[in-house]
């Protein structure tokens, strides 16, 4: 009996370990309530914004006007004026295309970067260090907008997507990231590598980079979103290409030319939804997006980059 | 997995190659223009700050009035006919400032270039070799231009720039023949006539409309009623008028059980900068204007401001005044609480066209059957003393005739300019004004069939001959009215509203909304006509200060400012009181160190050199 209590005991304090505990004291109770109470706190917070604005987005447009305080439901008779504002022309479904296009492509050539940047500053040479600290001088210093634009224009790539392209798909930080994610990949695996003949390719691509990922998926998932949420450099640098033009930007504009309507006579009131339709327009594909990939973000940034 | 990872590596490793042959890819943006010299076909580049919404046409070079323009010839460079293109640069909004001065700071600007968002002022572009002197070509090429500042002295005297003590043009102006307000001061007339009475009989008011729309609701513009105010006139006038009304709003508020209504909200610092209020007290405005014999005075430390601050400080402490009024920050002034006026809780407020007769009637508790009136600017006639009282506002908040600037850049030196000015110039000539104010007649759409006008319709053009004359005989044009029931900007895309022109009715003709009845037309008259604005400084003023003059006063001019939005509100709220003397004096000996005399003086030597 003892002997299966000591048992029951040890399995007890595993378990604890492992978050799962049997039978908790009351204390353990009361704090588990109070974590739950104020993660459902933060998320009731972090939801209630949305939904008054899904609410408002399908609203009557001059009932909402005088409207005042959150929204729980619709007011006024409901409809999708917003939306069909939204969608009245090509331009936010231009926006969605050129958008997909820029994500996938500025995160590709990202990763290419980070990946080979971060892979040679972490192999020891002579010039890892002079190299690092340029790197890191572009993390703690940046040109300016307008020799930033000079330098873009130079090279011919004013009014072309790849200047919404190359630009904006790393930073000095993500290549540093990167760097360090490599180092800490046990040596002992790489020498092993490199005895059985392989080269930097295979190296990179079969023993490092497997083991660096997570933190590789961290940084892909910040591009997405930061790419996601781009407009500024599509406004100084494509600004009268308009077929070039990414969602954001295109909302920054709408939002603008439906920004005067009350001061006609006899108002379109529907053009107030459009603020709100445009929210959820924006925010809905990744809403949907980040829960698939909300695994793979906790091990990133929770696992670290020690494997043994 | 292998052969996965290896085909995914040469993919990015493409995509790193095709990167790298992109890079000396054509460039379709570069608006640094082309060097060649001029020939029969000359493009010109123009910055504007703003286009028209992309639900009528992206590009501004499609608006119908422009691609008119683009039609014909213009003489140029030795008596050649030059065939113009134009190229429409326009940033994206909210991005105005940085995309005109990444184009500055980086040389590559337009030919062009609309100066409502510059920095410096044109006498710094000028003497940094940015924007042309235009005075040589205005006098040769642009005689319209000219003929129009001849005939409007006060607007010609801010046209030119002082420039080593000569007068040079270096920017043409965009001007209206007319203005067209679309906000001024509303106020409850059902409340008026439901819970008023005269004022000298006692007897209580009556009104109502008068006819029904086609589908059987009652038409709200032909409201009539008997209300009469304490001045003996059916519109209020005096600030005793406002007083009597705030007294029938506070029945209104309580027979309405309305606890969070209130008489009037104000603008959240105290005062506003455009005057509003503040102008009723002896007619200048709360910072920097000019009297009627052009004497510059500050309006912050007088009298007239002691007597609005006595005034609305009264008015809060009766509880007429919205005691949340300071947390409208970042509102406009003419959607204050805006909210509130739409739940039809105010009495009285700085609203827009839309608000009056039945536009805020939304069927519920507080709105149904709310009728809306317009009114002009009270005149004082109970607070501080004679100089403050009976004096007609004229420090007044309203469009002007003057609109944005542009100036001509160096850039254009590089093509034929004469072909350039005389273009410009024809956007000045007094018959085109009703084409660039109104769009194309039904005889200009049938010359060229413009795709857009066909879009939408308007195949008789944007608008018609009534067949009536008015007063002075001009020949009376209706507005079609495709255009007048279209809810979004369709009467801005028909027309020529982005750029500089001389646009609005003529004394050959006047172009109106023909569903406009006498009672609208008398609302916006209150907001228009009613007083005359001598006192405020027109835009343009700021552009004839020198680089000195500017440097000497703009610091002054934003601590003085930023002293009153805090210190106001004390006044009105509290702890402070207006009628306190040593309060007062306090607040003048505080606001004095700023010398706000050394703005007046600088303001008046410009003055003085523009008469």
């Amino acid at each position: 009996m003892k002997a299966k209590m000591n048992t029951t005991k040890r399995e007890t304090g595993n378990l604890r370990n492992a978050g799962m505990v049997e039978n908790p004291s009351l204390i353990e109770r009361i704090v588990h309530a109070i974590i739950i109470a104020v993660l459902l706190l933060i998320a009731f917070c972090s939801f209630i914004p949305l939904w008054h604005v899904l609410m408002a987005s399908f609203s009557d447009g001059k009932v909402l006007l005088a409207h005042e305080g959150l929204l729980w439901s619709p007011v006024g008779k409901a409809s999708l004026a917003g939306y069909r504002n939204v969608f009245k022309d090509a331009s936010i479904l231009s926006g969605y295309a050129n958008t997909l296009i820029y994500v996938v492509g500025a995160t590709s050539i990202g990763m290419v970067v980070n990946i080979t940047g971060g892979y040679v500053l972490s192999r020891e040479s002579k010039l890892r260090i002079p190299l690092t600290l340029m790197i890191m001088l572009t993390v703690l210093f940046g040109g300016g907008l307008i020799p930033t634009y000079m330098v873009i224009r130079k090279l011919g790539m004013t009014g072309t997507r790849l200047s919404l392209l190359i630009p904006g798909c790393t930073n000095g930080m993500f290549v540093i990231m990167m760097m360090n994610a490599f180092r800490g990949v046990p040596e002992s695996t790489v020498e092993s590598a490199r005895i059985d003949g392989a080269g930097h390719l295979r190296t990179l691509f079969h023993i490092m980079l497997p083991q660096a990922m997570s933190l590789g998926t961290v940084i892909i998932l910040n591009t997405v979103i930061m790419q996601w949420n781009s407009w500024f450099n599509a406004s100084i640098y494509v600004t009268n290409n308009k077929n070039l033009w990414p969602l954001q930007l295109w909302i920054k504009q709408i939002l603008a030319e439906n920004e005067s309507f009350l001061i006609n006579a006899n108002p379109d009131y529907s053009r107030y939804l459009v603020q709100y339709a445009l929210i959820i327009v924006a925010t809905l594909p990744i809403l949907i997006a980040l829960p698939f990939f909300q695994e793979k973000l906790e091990k990133g940034i929770i696992g670290g980059a020690v494997k043994e | 997995m292998l052969k996965w990872r290896k085909k995914i590596a040469v993919i990015l490793v493409c995509l790193m190659c095709l990167t790298a042959a992109g890079c000396g890819g054509s460039n379709t943006d570069d608006s640094s223009g082309s060097a060649e010299k001029a020939a029969e076909n000359t493009t010109y580049s123009i910055w504007i700050a703003k286009g028209e919404s992309s639900d009528y046409y992206s590009d501004y070079k499609d608006n119908p009035v422009i691609q008119k323009y683009l039609r014909d010839t213009y003489i140029g460079k030795d008596e050649k006919e030059v065939k113009i293109d134009l190229e429409f640069l326009i940033p994206v909004a909210g991005s105005e400032k940085d995309n005109f001065n990444s184009m500055i700071a980086t040389g590559d600007y337009a030919d062009v270039m609309g100066l409502t968002v510059a920095g410096s002022s044109v006498l710094d572009l000028y003497k940094e070799g940015i924007a042309m002197d235009l005075t040589g070509y205005v006098e040769q090429y642009m005689p319209n231009y000219k003929n129009f500042l001849e005939k409007n002295p006060e607007l010609a005297l801010t046209a030119t720039v002082l420039v080593d003590g000569e007068k040079k043009y270096l920017q043409l102006f965009d001007y209206t023949l007319e203005v067209d307000d679309f906000q001024g001061l509303c106020y409850r007339r059902d409340w008026i006539v439901k819970y008023g009475k005269n004022p000298v009989t006692g007897e209580p008011f009556s009104g109502e409309c008068t006819e029904k729309n086609e589908d059987g609701t009652w038409n709200t513009n032909t409201w009539v009623d008997n209300v009469v105010f304490p001045n003996g006139g059916t519109d209020p006038v005096y600030i005793s008028d406002w007083e009597w009304m705030f007294g029938i709003f506070e029945t209104a508020l309580a027979d309405l059980d309305i606890r969070d209504g209130y008489c009037m909200t104000i603008y959240p610092s105290g005062f506003n900068n455009v005057g509003v209020l503040n102008s009723s007290f002896g007619g200048g405005g709360p910072l920097w204007y000019k009297d009627k014999d052009n004497k510059v005075a500050f309006g912050g430390n007088n009298d007239e401001m002691r007597a609005y601050l006595q005034c609305v400080n009264t008015w809060y402490q009766n509880g007429w005044i919205d005691k949340a009024f300071p947390e409208h920050t970042g509102q406009l002034l003419w959607r204050l609480d805006e909210g509130k006026i739409r739940q039809g809780k105010v009495g009285l407020w700085h609203g827009m066209s839309n608000h009056l007769f039945g536009g805020l009637d939304m069927g519920d508790e507080y709105t149904k059957d709310i009728m809306v009136f317009a009114c002009a600017y009270p005149i004082n006639d109970i607070y501080g003393g004679p100089e403050q009282q009976y004096k007609e506002p004229y420090f007044l908040y309203r469009q002007s005739q003057e609109g944005p600037s542009y100036m001509v850049t160096t850039k254009a030196l590089e093509k034929d300019t004469i072909a350039l000015f005389r273009f410009l110039d024809s956007l000045y000539a007094e018959e085109n004004a009703i084409l660039n104010g109104f769009g194309l007649s039904k005889e200009e759409y049938e010359e060229c069939q413009d795709p857009f006008y066909t879009k939408w319709g308007l195949t008789e053009g944007a608008y018609y001959d009534s067949g009536l004359k008015d007063e002075t005989g001009r020949t009376i044009y209706y507005i079609d009215p495709i255009i007048l029931n279209e809810s979004g900007a369709l009467n801005t895309a028909v027309r020529l509203n982005r750029l500089l022109n001389l646009a609005g009715s003529t004394s050959a003709g006047v172009v109106i909304d023909p569903s406009l009845t006498d009672q609208y037309r008398h609302a916006k008259n209150l907001w228009e006509k009613t007083y005359e604005n001598t006192g405020m400084f027109p835009v343009s003023f700021d552009s004839q200060l020198s680089s000195a003059q500017a440097k000497d006063t703009s610091a002054v001019r934003t601590n003085v400012e930023e002293f009153m939005q805090k210190n106001l509100v004390t006044f009105i709220k509290g702890p402070k009181d207006p009628y306190n003397d040593s309060d007062w004096q306090a607040y003048c000996n505080a606001i004095n160190k700023y010398n706000p005399d050394k703005v007046t003086q600088v303001f008046q030597e410009v003055v003085d050199m523009l008469k």
